[in-house]
């Protein structure tokens, strides 16, 4: 599951959900949740779409439903 | 640049070198008329031996810089990277194959038969590193 041209459709508050997490690096989420931090940078790029797995994961870190971890692009610019 | 990707340049250079070589080499046997001579087979093991040196000094060095990425295990991403560039390679590979194929019918010998199966197999194994050096580049 990938983004393979460009930008994708779906992105992401993963950046700011960090800072609001005790400025969390991006190496910190990428252990939590058993990626390399190239992966946690792509994914925060809109440059990779995670699994469902990881973006649960993801969320679950946080401690918030998917859906306020990622969100399609043109709900997200509402 | 991740321990992947500089495992990726390492593959490519390990591959490129040694046996850019040796098609240069025998390019320039078969161009001025000598043909594949009992050399080419030493000169292949040679490229082979050092095609595995190399591999192996630079993942040394780089496993060395980053330890922990080194033993860390493949995540998802970097698994779909693979998958994607050696589909790539193995188009090339099948092209490569019926090409050698198809110079059965332009009198090709044995030897330079075996030797186009070895090209487009190194020309795969280039086009499967370099794929997954753009795909790194590029987040995937």
């Amino acid at each position: 599951m990938s983004g393979s041209e460009g930008q994708l459709p779906i992105r992401n508050t993963i950046r700011r959900l960090r800072f609001e997490h005790k400025e969390m690096t991006q190496a910190e989420l990428a252990e939590r949740i058993g990626m390399t931090r190239q992966t946690v940078a792509a994914i925060e790029q809109g440059k990779y779409s995670p699994s469902l797995e990881a973006a649960f994961r993801i969320a679950r870190v946080f401690g918030v439903p998917l859906e306020s971890v990622f969100q399609w692009a043109d709900e997200a610019a509402r | 640049m991740s321990f992947r990707e500089k495992s990726a340049w390492i593959s490519l250079l390990s591959v490129l070198i040694p046996f850019g070589y040796y098609f240069t080499a025998l390019g320039r046997s078969l161009h001025s008329g000598q043909g594949p001579q009992r050399y080419f087979f030493l000169l292949l093991v040679a490229c082979v031996i050092g095609q595995v040196a190399i591999q192996i000094a630079l993942h040394v060095v780089a496993a060395v810089q980053a330890p922990k990425d080194a033993q860390a295990a493949k995540d998802e991403r970097e698994r779909l990277i693979e998958l994607k560039s050696t589909r790539i390679a193995f188009y090339v590979l099948v092209v490569g194959v019926l090409m050698v194929a198809g110079s059965t019918h332009l009198g090709a010998g044995k030897i330079l038969m075996a030797n186009g199966i070895l090209l487009a197999l190194v020309m795969a194994e280039l086009v499967r590193y370099s794929g997954q050096i753009v795909y790194f580049r590029r987040g995937c």
